[in-house]
């Protein structure tokens, strides 16, 4: 009877035994697919981690553009049980209206709807508080420009998928764009995170620091937010260097953009103009006339020209902006006062071959180089091109095409004695400095010596510049007031004021360009750009420790 | 299951029957000797037993020298299960509670995983959280850093940049200008600079005060020296700095102008207009001598 019972009882485990068994083979074979799976989703979830992008600060460590935690909301309507209670609970922490979201929630047919992008993290959290079932927060970076006005168009705009698209962040976008990270999170029966681990670290983009100085950077804005003011030009553009080793210390479009909504302004003002705008640049270059002609010995500071009222070149008749009777100017004199007959005798002594080598000597039809998308190269014509008339017009500014950023290099070999070398706007990436890049020699340092102090007499009394002087300061620059080409004939109303100077004379530390597209009211450099290259030096002087004569 | 043959019923049957077959045996076959065989070896005399030479025995020191170490390994583990101690240690009931308090222990070590596992967690979350914090406030300090903010909110109380023709540079050999520059040195008035923390900056809570600078100014432009202390008294807002600027602009409308604070599209600085109004009375300023030293503000 015992034995019985035992085997009976024997019996019953081994039976419950190879129930047992088989179900674990059911499942853990013919099953084990799906129920991977759903353990998979149901407790075990993988985030990508996006990295941030690099910031990018100016020389000093001033944050220009950061990156910050935000995130996408979504929905999942099948899960969302009260619509209306859950719009209204988000419509204000959103800022959305609350049919809008209403209608995001109650969409038929779909499982998955965004309800907000790029939200910021204090709002997001707010949201993860409520606990909304079928809420889903998905994290991504998005990119702030604390100073929103400032260098908007150097540092340009990133577009969706954290990528640049203009400016620094889309020439640097390599070094600042970082490598997402994979989190994996392990949740509990009820939904709360038992393990947290990071499959793949974050690497964050390198910070990238800027030659650029923000104080000065607000200056230069400032003073071409009066320019704007006061001429409404359709644009206007300044250039600040350092011309012993190419690095712009700001460099400021008008019109203005809010950098953090770039697309708030038409497409022209987001353009940086320093090296995407071709225009002709008049008296400027007229430096270039002469200091080819020093360079080749043809003519000295002190060479004497006679300049007669009008000058017939082919079937150009040359003028000077004031009208005069015959008088003879030296080479400073003719710079000083800024004289297109002098700058045209200059130009036909030094030849027409000889002009073009000097044209492109200063780097004149080609980009200067600088580590900013979109230069132009300008337009220049070679020698073989031209017409009988060009030397008409060439020497005197006319007939080419630069851009204020050429302009800008083009002078600091003058100021720095005579080394053309590229301008770059990036100091360091990742902490590690940039090299600065290597210049080649145009002009001998006596002749830059030369020519800066020539370029002095514009500034003095007589002088096309000489209300732009600041008391205590040895200055130098040039005046330029070039006419615009409209459908290929030079315009009587459009012009193009400009300026381009730099501080002190002697051993120059700073170099100013200005340049304001179609000022109304005033057209000449010396009364529409020459002010704005004052205030911006005037400040600039103290600032940067440049102490007076 | 335990065999019926091993149960104390079965072992009484077994023994009996075994009883009863040992006397079937013997009642059946008459008993048999067996003769055994004389041995080859001669027989053991009587007397005492002759001495035996020692046996040569190896030295152990000697054998396990020979014996390679591996050898030496697998012997020592052949010989384990003879040994006296590990029996005792294993045939022992410590091992009991033992192997109880380490299945407890490992238990909890996976336990700790878990929360060690969840802490880590919370803390990768902390850091993301103390992350985002932390950009927002480099933002934050980015903004609150803006010279264009500050200059507007210093605008606000009346204080403004001169214009560049508005400095002057005194010789030092100028022994005239000497005393004047000195008497314009004032010290810092540290109550009206802590007045001005009190409202933390705000421009709303100076407005006054830069109303009060702002008619003040054209006062100090005649007069440099005076001016400075007469609204320092006047107002904790006035500082020498304020007394210099107002004097640089000299204007009282382009003074009010700046109040309050600025946009982009609307640039405090003077536009190029006002600044040629202001600069006559900032270039007359310097003969009042108010310089200090080598480069001092009209």
């Amino acid at each position: 009877m015992v034995d019985r019972r035992i085997g009976i009882l024997f019996v019953a485990f081994v039976s419950l035994l190879s129930i047992a068994l088989l179900r674990a083979t059911y499942l853990g074979a013919v099953r084990a697919g799906s129920l991977r799976h759903a353990a998979a989703t149901q407790q075990v979830t993988s985030l990508t981690i996006p990295a941030p992008r690099g910031s990018i600060t100016d020389r000093n460590g001033v944050e220009l553009a950061i990156s910050q935690a935000a995130d996408d909301v979504a929905a999942d309507p099948h899960l969302i049980k009260n619509a209306p209670q859950v719009a209204q609970q988000l419509a204000p922490i959103l800022r959305k209206p609350e049919s809008t979201l209403l209608t995001s929630l109650t969409k038929p047919r779909t499982g998955f709807v965004y309800l907000a992008h790029l939200v910021p993290a204090d709002r997001a959290a707010e949201i993860s508080k409520l606990q909304i079932d079928g809420l889903t927060m998905i994290p991504q970076v998005t990119r702030v420009y604390p100073r929103s006005w400032a260098a908007s168009q150097v540092l340009g705009s990133v577009g969706w998928g954290d990528r640049g698209l203009s400016g620094v962040e889309y020439r640097y976008d390599a070094a600042l764009r970082g490598r997402d990270g994979t989190r994996k999170i392990v949740n509990d029966a009820i939904g709360q995170a038992i393990s947290i681990d990071d499959v793949r670290a974050t690497q964050p983009g390198k910070r990238v620091e800027l030659t650029i100085d923000a104080a000065l950077q607000d200056e230069l804005e400032q003073v071409l937010a009066g320019v704007g003011a006061q001429y409404s030009p359709r644009g206007a553009t300044a250039i600040a260097m350092d011309p012993n080793n190419g690095e712009i210390l700001a460099l400021a479009n008008w019109p203005r953009v809010n950098a953090n909504d770039p697309a708030g302004a038409p497409s022209y003002a987001n353009e940086d103009r320093a090296v995407g705008f071709n225009y002709e640049p008049g008296s400027t270059f007229k430096a270039i006339t002469v200091a080819g002609a020093l360079q080749d010995g043809v003519v000295t500071p002190d060479t004497q020209f006679g300049i007669p009222s009008q000058l017939q070149v082919a079937d150009r008749t040359i003028h000077d902006a004031e009208p005069h009777g015959d008088e003879t100017l030296s080479v400073a004199q003719i710079l000083k006062v800024s004289s297109n007959i002098g700058a045209d005798e200059i130009g036909m002594k030094v030849g027409p071959q000889r002009f073009d080598h000097w044209v492109h000597r200063f780097g004149f039809g080609a980009p200067t180089g600088v580590d900013l998308p979109g230069e132009e190269q300008g337009i220049v014509l070679h020698a073989s091109q031209y017409s009988g008339s060009s030397m008409g017009n060439l020497p005197l500014g006319q007939g080419e095409s630069v851009t204020p950023i050429q302009m800008a290099t083009a002078y600091s070999a003058i100021a720095n004695g005579g080394i053309l070398r590229p301008p770059h706007v990036v100091k360091a990436i990742g902490g590690k400095p940039t090299p600065i890049p290597e210049g080649r020699r145009i002009i001998s340092s006596s002749t830059a010596a030369e020519l800066r102090d020539m370029l002095r007499g514009v500034l003095a009394d007589g002088g096309t510049a000489s209300g732009a002087a600041i008391q205590g300061y040895d200055l130098a620059g040039k005046t330029g007031t070039a006419n615009v080409v409209v459908q290929g004939q030079y315009s009587s109303s459009a012009y193009i004021a400009s300026f381009i100077g730099f501080v002190p004379a002697s051993h120059p530390r700073l170099l100013v360009a200005v340049m304001v597209d179609e000022p109304q009211g005033a057209i000449f450099g010396g009364s529409v750009a020459a002010p704005a290259f004052q205030k911006i030096v005037g400040w600039a002087v103290p600032y940067l420790g440049i102490s007076p004569n | 299951m335990t065999p019926a043959a091993m149960t104390p019923a079965g072992r009484v049957k077994r023994n009996t029957a075994a009883a009863t077959t040992t006397k079937q045996r013997s009642s059946a076959h008459p008993l048999r000797l067996r003769v055994r065989p004389a041995p080859k070896s001669p027989r053991r005399v009587s007397g005492p037993l002759p001495r035996r030479a020692p046996a040569r025995s190896r030295p152990a020191s000697r054998l396990s020298g020979r014996m390679h170490p591996v050898q030496r390994a697998a012997a020592f583990v052949r010989g384990l299960p003879d040994q006296a101690l590990l029996d005792r240690l294993v045939r022992g009931r410590v091992w009991i509670p033992l192997l109880g308090v380490m299945l407890a222990g490992i238990v909890a070590m996976q336990v700790e995983v878990l929360k060690l596992g969840a802490s880590i967690g919370r803390s990768i979350e902390r850091g993301t959280a103390l992350q985002s914090r932390n950009e927002q406030l480099r933002d934050t300090v980015a903004s609150l850093a803006d010279d264009q903010r500050i200059e507007g909110l210093a605008a606000g109380m009346g204080m403004v940049m001169a214009p560049p023709t508005g400095v002057g540079f005194l010789s030092r050999s100028a022994g005239a200008n000497t005393p004047q520059a000195i008497a314009n040195i004032h010290a810092p008035n540290s109550q009206a600079f802590l007045s001005l923390l009190s409202s933390n900056g705000a421009v709303t809570g100076l407005a006054s005060a830069s109303t009060t600078a702002t008619a003040g100014a054209p006062t100090i432009s005649s007069t440099p020296a005076a001016p400075s202390s007469a609204l320092a008294a006047s107002t904790p807002a006035s500082t020498t700095t304020i007394n210099t600027a107002q004097a640089a602009v000299g204007s009282p409308s382009q003074a009010t102008a700046t109040t309050g604070t600025r946009t982009p599209s609307q640039p405090s600085t003077p536009t190029p207009a006002s600044t040629t109004h202001a600069a006559p009375a900032a270039t007359s300023a310097p003969a009042a001598g108010a310089g200090t030293g080598g480069a001092g503000v009209p």
